[in-house]
């Protein structure tokens, strides 16, 4: 910068300074948060766990002892030395399988929550940041989508596409998105109303730094709870598909059709290898993940 | 505010028209059709062909659409395609057990959950917020399947004090008691997993609202907790709860389709899986015709109630 | 104004949930009106009939539901066809052992094996009294069989009608049907046929609309009409008493039988998931399951032959999981022979199925009478099934795709297992599981390589095999052999039943060598009936049989 472009434009320079501090504010804000991450001993817990999770799937080709879909010859077996956690009903290798079934239940809860929360959250904030009309139009597409039959749909799009992971995933953000764009919008309908939102758009500020930069830090509460029962909600969800017969099919491991493998009450008191493992393993991530959640919004909150 | 309203109910009605057509669309996309499963793969073309015939699945499927509109402007449904009996008469006999089912799941979840959550909230970081955050992640961890068949397991066969499934004991006396007993498993599961998750939603609203600086002022000015709390707090809460509550009820008539596999319930979940297997078409319209009526309403409803609960929201 | 907003916000929500209470608690009430009455006048003519004895009341479990209550058009619904077999008797009726039992007729006689004189009992009447006669078979044949009524019924075998079974169009008169008088008539085949199958296809398979009641309904609109949601007159050991679908099915004795009047006072079809019905078994609640839509899962094998107060057999071998192939896409019969060598059969029914089954190559189950003996099996031989494909230059990079239905776990298993032993001789097969309507639909489209599923059970040979003609739209094998071709239609005009035989192994030998299609196994259903039941049990054949001699102890 010359001297010249100073004397032409002196309100750069002072808005470059400006910049420069609020970097400077935004670093130190970041440091923060994970200091109060690291606080709270229960989120760290879950965050751990959740990391060796992602770490399972990533290496399970590595890990697993058996192939998990080889049928072996004794169908049913109980835990021994060379089947860990036993055989399923088809002869499987049940520790395999559940280690298999950890990127696919991961992968679901992740990506499904990922998808659905960005949506739901930028078309909330629009919606009610803009009102008027694109209010009236957001949220009768969330009507639309809400009040859409949602086993039917299901149905339509995995005979289309065959019942892989994407269809699962597509199908369970598309009916997942409304909830957070309603939730977002209730936020922001009154943050938007609050002094210095309005001292914002006096100042000038674009919609979308006013948006994001002022309204959505306030409104992030509800979303990040709703995001973390969300990964765990998705997960469950495919557990139930499973047992309604739509969701990830045999003989692709998923710990909802493990589990769902436990509707008979034979296999449920006298077949524990079966079920018991899948539950267990599914228990522990929804409660790790909660746990994380919500130390992330504590930490997030300026107000600790 | 009246306007608005009416200009609400005004929409209402393309949208309505426009999700009929979707669903429209949807239900006709399945592949495979009502006929062609049920047939013995020795009947004759020419009987299939009849058959679609008789049933109208040989139009145009604009026509088909605009037949089903007639009928629904005369104020029916139409036709099940596998009992042929009236549509409005199948769902009329299932809404009943669904809503009697989710609305006092719903309504025991509201009562018990609210309170827990604003104690858990106001006591934040006690040993009593620790218990309860606890059981709430467990509660909402457990897949309601399997909640259901454990408690089957454990309350009708293992100590055989309640009814493995059903709405009524066949054959007996249909009395309170009765109904009462065949409503506790079914109910327990449902209200189970809406307290888990509801308990977190008012506790983490609570705690946001808590922690506002007018709180703090009003405290200081001297005002007792109690009121503190309740008065002031609860109000602004009371936004992401109304909210919360909101999107359960959709969820009345969808929800508990896995409880009515498990226990037998006689509802509208058990009807839809049949209708959409057998692809009955005439009564899969008439569902999620319902379901739409019951999503706008609601939504109309929760946004009055944002307005009227909290003063500064505004619609233009 | 704040007060005011108060006022309104706790009104709204108050309003609200008293809505939703009252709407379930005027559904309640209606409930409860429409269930005490009928069991009210139960229990009183219980009372009246036996003082101090508590009613008899039989629970069967089954576990899909029934979808229609016309005796005329089931649809195909096997759960449908179990109840109206409850209040519905036909002609005559077979046993488990393939032999007929007079019901409605007395007698099905021919001596040209073309004309068949059917014998009413003189004593048949409908349950509200009014005299059975030759009137009511008029009028539910005509009925049943005009092509713009919905039924499925068709009979393609009596003189006068068309191909498809039904009345052809412009008629109105079956020229095949002669009335002679009031308890007798008449049936002409076009061409002489097997008399067993007259009786089983004619004298079984069809039930009756009581013309006294129906006469007057056009019959365009009969399938809507009242009756068939409510039908209380039937003729039938047992009478319609309640249906509650999804739920349960309720029938009551009917004190004017025409034959010995039933011994239970009241029999009652539950619909259960499996686990309920284990469940309900175990405590007593229901006392039989149901065959074919009312079964045990294997799983449950061991826990329900411990129970104390069950006794557990295996039935007869059913209808066989038959794994079909696109002979389209899968054209040289060696291929087709080492899938068969390739897949470990004896696994699959000792281990899945706990022994509960049969192996057989064919669609026709073992206890059949047209089952061809002489056959030898594909035995479990990997090996040779590798060498095969090799012979056959078979590309093991090639994606063989494989469609299963949802909905029967056990037949998902064997698919899975199916599926690892083709992989293990280097067949690339990917599953792809739907449910069965978008399943067919795909299927004949020809959108498949390999597909599983069960046929039914069927009495008359032949039917087992128009699967394999070529001319037949519903062939989805797209199977072609004018050999074949030749057999099957002699098979179809042939009544000698020994050279029928004949005909029918050379047909069986033919198809076992070119395998459109090869069975993976032939189930033997498990029939659990409470130590407290003196008579009556599930059945593959003829399960009601003898309904009215149904007893159970006090």
């Amino acid at each position: 910068m010359s001297m010249t472009d100073i004397r032409v434009n002196p309100t750069t320079r002072i808005m470059d300074a400006t910049q420069m501090i609020e970097s400077e504010l935004e670093e130190r804000y970041t440091q923060q948060i994970i200091r109060r991450f690291r606080k709270n001993r229960l989120a760290v817990a879950g965050l751990v766990v959740i990391i060796l999770l992602i770490f399972t799937g990533l290496f399970a080709p590595w890990l697993t002892p058996h192939n998990p879909n080889e049928v072996t010859a004794v169908f049913s077996a109980s835990p021994s030395t060379t089947h860990l956690l036993g055989t399923d009903q088809v002869g499987r290798d049940v520790l395999s399988r559940l280690i298999y079934a950890t990127r696919i239940s991961l992968i679901v809860g992740f990506i499904t929550v990922s998808i659905y929360v960005t949506i739901g959250t930028i078309l909330g904030l629009i919606s009610a940041y803009y009102g008027g009309w694109m209010d009236m139009i957001v949220m009768r597409l969330a009507d639309i989508f809400m009040s859409f039959p949602y086993l039917m749909v299901i149905l339509v799009v995995v005979s289309i596409l065959g019942s892989s992971l994407t269809t699962i995933i597509l199908v369970l953000a598309l009916f997942s998105w409304p909830t957070v764009a309603r939730l977002v919008r209730g936020s922001v309908l009154s943050l938007k109303e609050l002094d210095y939102v309005k001292a914002g758009v006096a100042l000038g500020l674009s919609p979308a730094r006013i948006m994001f930069s002022h309204i959505l830090p306030n409104a992030l509460g509800p979303i990040i709870v709703n995001a973390t029962f969300g990964v765990a909600a998705a997960i469950l969800s495919e557990a139930g598909l499973s047992f309604l017969g739509m969701g990830i099919q045999p003989p692709t491991p998923s710990w909802g059709n493990m589990l769902s493998d436990a509707q008979s009450l034979t296999v449920l008191t006298n077949q524990l290898w079966l079920w018991v493992p899948a539950g267990s393993i599914l228990l522990v991530t929804v409660l790790a993940i909660n746990f994380m959640g919500d130390g992330l919004r504590d930490a997030l909150d300026p107000k600790q | 505010m009246l306007h608005y309203i009416v200009r609400r109910l005004f929409i209402a009605i393309p949208v309505l028209l426009g999700i009929t057509i979707l669903n429209f669309c949807i239900v006709n996309l399945a592949p495979g059709n009502p006929v062609d499963m049920f047939i013995d793969p020795n009947t004759p073309q020419q009987l299939v062909e009849a058959k679609k015939e008789m049933l109208g699945l040989n139009d145009p499927l604009i026509i088909q659409y605009f037949k089903w509109l007639w009928q629904l402007l005369q104020g029916g449904f139409g036709y099940s395609f596998s009992s042929f009996a009236p549509v409005t008469h199948i769902i009329g006999e299932r809404i009943g057990p669904t809503l009697m089912l989710t609305s006092i799941s719903l309504t025991l979840g509201l009562l018990i959950a609210i309170p827990i959550g604003i104690l858990s909230a106001v006591k934040q970081n006690t040993r009593f917020d620790y218990i309860i955050t606890g059981l709430s992640f467990i509660w909402t961890s457990i897949p309601q399947f399997f909640l259901g068949l454990g408690l089957i397991y454990l309350f009708a066969l293992h100590f055989k004090i309640l009814p493995t499934g059903g709405m009524l004991t066949i054959g007996g006396d249909a009395n309170f008691a009765d109904r009462i007993k065949h409503l506790i498993l079914p109910v327990s599961v449902l209200t189970i997993a809406i307290i888990g998750k509801k308990i977190r939603y008012v506790r983490a609203s609570m705690l946001d609202v808590l922690k506002q600086d007018y709180l703090r002022t009003a405290r200081a000015k001297g005002l007792h907790a109690f009121i503190v709390t309740n008065k002031h707090a609860l109000r602004n809460a009371l936004i992401p709860i109304i909210t919360v509550f909101g999107m359960e009820i959709p969820l009345l008539l969808g929800g508990s389709i896995i409880i009515e596999q498990i226990f037998q319930w006689p509802g509208i979940g058990q009807l839809t899986m049949q209708s959409i297997l057998s692809r009955d078409y005439p009564t899969l319209m008439g569902l999620n015709f319902i379901a739409a009526i019951i999503v706008l309403a609601t939504n109309l409803f929760m946004d009055i109630l944002y307005f009227v609960a909290d003063p500064r929201v505004k619609y233009n | 104004m704040k007060s005011m907003k108060h006022i309104l916000f706790i009104n709204l929500l108050t309003i609200f949930v008293i809505i939703l209470s009252a709407c379930s608690s005027t559904t309640n009430k209606s409930d409860t009106q429409q269930s005490t009455t009928p069991e009210k006048t139960v229990t009183t003519i219980a009372e009246k009939t036996e003082t101090t004895a508590k009613p008899k009341v039989v629970s069967i479990g089954i576990v899909n539901s029934p979808t229609t209550l016309n005796q005329i058009n089931h649809q195909g619904d096997s759960a449908s066809q179990t109840v109206l077999g409850i209040i519905n008797d036909s002609l005559l009726d077979l046993t488990e052992s393939f032999e007929f039992v007079p019901k409605i007729a007395e007698s099905i006689e021919s001596t040209d094996n073309q004309t068949f004189t059917v014998k009413l009992n003189p004593n048949a009447k409908w349950n509200d009294n009014v005299p059975f006669t030759t009137a009511d078979v008029a009028f539910t044949l005509k009925t049943a069989l005009n092509p713009k009524v919905e039924s499925t019924v068709r009979i393609a075998f009596v003189d006068g009608l068309d191909d498809a079974g039904k009345i052809p169009a412009g008629q109105t008169e079956i020229s095949g049907l002669k009335i002679i008088d009031k308890q007798t008539f008449e049936v002409k085949s076009k061409t002489p046929i097997d008399p067993n199958i007259f009786k089983e296809k004619f004298g079984t398979n069809i039930n009756y609309l009581p013309e006294h009641i129906l006469k007057d309904i056009n019959p365009e609109q009969l399938a809507t009409d009242p009756y068939f949601q409510n039908p209380t007159v039937t003729i039938g050991a047992f009478k319609y008493s309640k249906f509650a679908k999804d739920q349960y099915f309720e029938a009551v004795r009917n004190e004017n039988y025409y034959l010995d009047i039933a011994k239970l006072d009241k029999i009652i079809v539950k619909v259960l998931p499996a686990t309920n019905l284990v469940a309900q078994l175990q405590t007593n609640e229901i006392q039989l399951n149901s065959l074919p839509v009312g079964l045990i899962p294997i799983t449950d094998y061991e826990t329900v032959k411990n129970l104390p107060n069950i006794n557990l057999t295996s039935s007869t071998p059913s209808e066989p999981a038959e794994l079909f192939f696109n002979v389209t896409k899968i054209t040289d019969p060696k291929v087709r022979q080492a899938f068969a060598y390739a897949i470990n059969r004896p696994l699959i029914v000792d281990q899945l199925f706990k022994g509960q089954a049969d192996i057989i190559d064919g669609g026709v189950p073992i206890n059949h009478p047209y089952y061809a003996k002489e056959t030898k099996l594909y035995t479990y031989d990997p090996e040779k099934a590798k060498q095969l494909l090799q012979e056959a230059n078979w590309d093991s990079q090639r994606e063989v795709s494989l469609l299963v239905p949802s909905g029967n776990k056990l037949r998902e298993q064997a698919a899975d297992i199916l599926v690892q032993n083709l992989i293990a001789v280097g067949v690339n097969v990917k599953i792809q599981k739907f449910d069965f309507s978008t399943l067919i639909g795909r299927v004949d489209n020809g959108d498949y390589d390999l597909t599983i599923f069960n046929r039914d059970y069927y009495f008359e040979p032949s039917l087992y095999f128009t699967l394999f003609k070529s001319n037949t739209e519903n062939n989805f094998l797209k199977y072609n052999n004018p050999q074949v071709d030749a057999l099957i239609a002699q098979g179809e005009t042939e009544t000698n039943q020994a050279k029928r035989l004949v005909i029918y192994n050379q047909l069986q030998a033919i198809l076992h060598e070119e395998l459109p299609a090869l069975a993976i196994y032939s189930e033997k259903r498990l029939q659990a009936v409470s130590k407290d039941i003196i008579e009556g049990k599930p059945a593959n054949v003829g399960q009601f049989n003898n309904i009215n001699k149904w007893d159970i102890k006090d």
